[in-house]
């Protein structure tokens, strides 16, 4: 058993490395658009690395819509999530079979940083500079997922997009120490998607995300208001998920490879960039599974090119949590949580969502 | 109950805690330890610092979550009515200082009062003076109305609005006038020191009572007459009074310069203007070890006729009987050994600079404001004064922590304001990193990396910031190329010395 685990690790690290050796060059993910969408979504990806692209239990019409068809009852899950230095997040999701072939689910997630807090104005505005008032930025994407059964080993899936972000961009009031916000949404931006079983033991994802999604953001400020470009970068997703057993117990092992290839559809991205997120299930007990996972690690030529530079600016996530089985309150309920390190150390993250299916 | 859940139950209540944890934030937030004055009122706590004013109205408590900060320079402060008066200190050096602040703790309401001194032709004095800007000395308050003194000459009573600002002048029964209704000849000189006021204080009857050169004089609002005191000959300057009681009851305790053999030194006198009579209440030992230390502050509401009293020296607690000299409960450095002992100070670095006491139903507290920080003591009682340490010391930067004060500034990068600062004061000289990570804490740009960067205290604003350098413009290489995605951004400062602070920037610029 162990030996074969291994062997089957390994092929698929060769994988891996092969698309990064392909794929792979220069710079970090920092500042790109769509920061808010690149964390994982709900605390069992949160506590496995965020590694859930090819096989996701809930919420599939965020990680991987070609999955919803997969899941034969129907499930609805809620749940949220405090990161550090004020971040929060709330997710609700619902998937449900169309039988025989077809699956359709639901998903709208809140993620914003209610606390900006110690705001100064400044600059042209004031010198000294002084206090503004607290902030807030907020962010609610909403996903459609349509999916369909094409076989008993593969299946595909669509989702459409739509996207909301409100944040503070300038100064007003008599002494500027009021904000003036803006708000911009994209609609209609979709992912592709496909699930392949390769065999009772493994199973690959493939999702191509945010597609022709942009914001339409118009900066206001006093006497201002200034467009801004914001258009989510196009993302490649390569997901597996390896099924073992340790200690003769179930064991699952996940890994996503992101690929940030394209500014656009239309044009390619200054720098290509990977991240790689892995983790662990461990069903040791029927009620009660283990979860582990590393997430965003950054894979670039700076690697080996650019040492110091890549070094400057690494930064993991270490992640953790559980499955725990709520079936005594009611069938078919179970919670996940999940608990992390920030990257930069300026915190711990927790997430906890209710999974229902029925 | 299964194996299984057990260890999730205990599993999730460690992780509960451990969240619980990391996030407790720090509650008292001073922007200076450099504490000047200080005054305490039932449950309200103002401080003036070097940086401004801070305060609390739920000072009460075992730890002070300051409800708001003023940044204004001040001079002295004075609380009463819901209301504080802060006395402004001049924007430069030429000039005296007559801008007041007035602050409404009720509403939140602020607004900035800059009397003009009258002109004093109107009592026929001989050398007619006036003075577009005079030198404020002292405040206090009392029954709605802000006493302050002039040391330009003046006794001045500001209501409570901040509305009618008169002015009495020392000897003179005139009825009050408002000094705006008449205009100001700038071409006179200052008014003659004999009108100048140098401390006022009222008793609990309403007596005002004030000090100028050698005289004390009391002012009765009501009809706006003065009654002269007699002086003492050895007193060659009154320095400040409190006054404690009213009526036929009111005992003045009066710091003065006195000549003794030659040498200059100060003294606290009791006065008791029913018998007009005046003695020594305390000699030049102990509190006052060496020529030229003088009394800070003497607080003189304590109950059971005590008073604190703070010199340079320190702190002493002493027992009045009515006549004699004061009885000595406390020694003047047995507080301060106290809370050096405590902390871990350095008695050299940290001079005592103001005292106040204030009483509540329940309990006592008393504040003592230092050159390191404010010193906070509940229920200071005389019998237990060995169990009762000086609990809190509230300081500006934690002992543990260099870097603080961190924030940027403006906060939103835009096509107006073009790049952000990053504002931030050290302790020490230290070795500086300011890192930028997007909201998924993916790394964007290092601004400076391990630049050696001064501690703050004795630089401009008390920042050790370097504006040339400290900065983001939100772009990738933070030298006008490709601005970053509109967003939050946070930004880490830290130091060679392993402190780190965490601050948040909204980049909204056109690419």
């Amino acid at each position: 058993m162990a030996k074969s685990l291994w062997r089957n690790l390994a092929r698929i690290s060769i994988g891996v490395a092969f698309f990064c050796a392909v794929s792979v060059r220069a710079n970090g993910l920092g500042g790109f658009s769509g920061a808010f969408l690149r964390g994982p979504v709900g605390a069992n990806a949160a506590a496995r690395g965020g590694a859930l692209t090819a096989n996701p239990a809930y919420a599939c019409s965020w990680w991987n819509p070609a999955a919803i068809v997969t899941n034969r009852n129907k499930s609805l899950s809620a749940g949220g999530g405090y990161r550090s230095l004020g971040r929060t997040e709330g997710l609700a999701a619902f998937e449900f079979p169309i039988p025989p072939r077809v699956g359709m689910g639901l998903s709208v997630l809140y993620r914003g940083d209610p606390f900006l807090k110690d705001l100064y104005t400044g600059g042209p505005y004031a010198n000294p500079e002084k206090e503004a008032e607290d902030g807030a930025y907020t962010s609610i994407s909403f996903k459609i997922g349509l999916s369909y059964l094409v076989s008993r080993t593969v299946s595909a899936g669509l989702n459409i997009s739509a996207y909301y972000q409100k944040m503070p961009t300038g100064f007003a009031g008599d002494d500027f120490t009021e904000l003036e916000y803006s708000s911009a949404s994209a609609l209609g931006g979709f992912d592709l998607a496909t699930r392949f079983k390769a065999s009772n033991n493994l199973i690959f994802g493939l999702v191509f995300k945010n597609l022709l999604a942009g914001f339409d953001w118009v900066a206001t400020g006093e006497d201002f208001g200034v467009p801004l470009t914001d258009i989510l970068p196009p993302t490649l997703v390569a997901g597996s998920e390896y099924h073992a057993r340790l200690l003769d117990k179930p064991f699952i092992w996940t890994a996503d490879l992101s690929i940030y290839a394209l500014e656009s559809l239309s044009e390619a991205a200054d720098h290509v960039q990977a991240t790689l997120n892995n983790g662990f299930e461990w069903q040791y007990w029927d009620s009660f599974h283990i979860r582990a996972g590393v997430r965003d690690i950054l894979l670039n030529r700076d690697m080996v090119a650019h040492p110091n530079r890549y070094w400057n600016g690494f930064s993991l996530a270490v992640t953790a949590g559980m499955r725990f089985d709520l079936s005594r309150i009611a069938d078919g309920l179970h919670g996940n949580y999940a608990l992390a390190t920030d990257k930069i150390w300026a915190g711990v993250e927790q997430q906890l969502d209710l999974v229902y299916t029925f | 109950m299964t194996l299984a859940n057990r260890i999730a139950g205990v599993c999730l209540i460690a992780l509960f805690a451990v969240a619980a944890a990391s996030a407790q934030k720090q509650t008292n937030e001073l922007t200076s330890n450099d504490i000047w004055s200080v005054s305490m009122r039932h449950d309200t706590l103002l401080i003036l610092t070097g940086e401004g004013v801070n305060f609390t109205t739920e000072a009460a408590r075992d730890t002070i979550a300051w409800d708001g900060f003023l940044d204004l320079q001040g001079w002295a402060i004075a609380y009463g009515g819901g209301k504080a008066l802060i006395v402004l200190l001049p924007e430069n050096a030429d000039e005296q200082s007559n801008r007041l602040w007035l602050y409404d703790f009720a509403t939140g309401n602020q607004k900035r009062i800059t009397p003009r001194f009258p002109s004093n032709r109107e009592f026929g004095e001989k050398d007619a003076k006036t003075l577009a800007d005079f030198y404020l000395s002292d405040a206090t308050w009392h029954a709605g109305s802000f006493w302050l003194a002039c040391n330009d000459g003046g006794l001045l009573r500001l209501d409570d609005s901040g509305n009618d600002l008169t002015a009495f002048f020392p000897g003179i029964d005139k009825k009050a006038f408002a000094p705006r209704s008449i205009p100001p000849d700038e071409n006179e000189r200052y008014p003659d020191s004999a009108l100048s006021v140098r401390s006022v204080a009222v008793d609990d009857s309403g007596g005002v009572w004030t000090l100028f050169d050698s005289r004390i004089m009391l002012f009765n609002p009501g009809d706006t007459t003065w009654r002269e005191t007699t002086s003492l000959p050895e007193v060659k300057e009154l320095l400040d009074v409190s006054a404690v009681g009213g009526g036929e009851t009111t005992r003045l305790y009066i710091t003065a310069a006195t000549v003794e053999k030659g040498d200059i030194d100060t003294s606290l006198f009791r006065y008791l203007p029913a018998s007009s009579e005046w003695t020594k209440a305390l000699e030049t030992t102990p509190l006052l070890t060496h020529i030229g230390a003088h009394i800070h502050a003497v607080i003189a509401s304590v109950p059971e006729n005590r008073l604190y009293i703070a010199t340079d020296e320190g702190v002493g607690l002493y027992r009045d009987d009515g006549a004699g000299m004061l009885v000595e409960e406390i020694e003047s450095g047995d507080f301060q050994q106290r809370m050096l002992a405590a902390y871990d100070l350095d008695q050299a670095d940290m001079s005592i600079q103001d005292i106040d006491f204030a009483a509540t139903e329940e309990d006592t507290f008393f504040v003592i404001a230092t050159s390191q920080g404010l010193f906070y003591s509940t229920d200071e009682r005389r019998d237990e004064r060995e169990k009762n340490e000086f609990r809190y010391l509230f300081r500006a930067v934690s002992i543990a922590s260099g870097l603080n004060q961190v924030y940027s500034y403006p906060s939103i990068i835009n096509d107006i304001t073009q790049k952000a600062f990053f504002a931030y004061n050290l302790t020490e000289n230290a070795r500086v990193t300011i890192d930028i990570y997007d909201y998924n804490m993916d790394h964007v740009i290092r601004i400076i990396d391990k630049s050696p960067r001064r501690a703050g205290s004795n630089l401009p604003r008390g920042r050790s910031t370097e504006e040339g350098a400290d900065y983001w413009d939100g772009t990738f290489n933070n030298n006008g190329g490709k601005t970053v995605a509109p967003g939050p951004y946070y930004f880490k400062i830290s130091t060679d010395k392993g402190q780190r602070a965490f601050g948040k920037v909204i980049v909204a610029k056109p690419r």
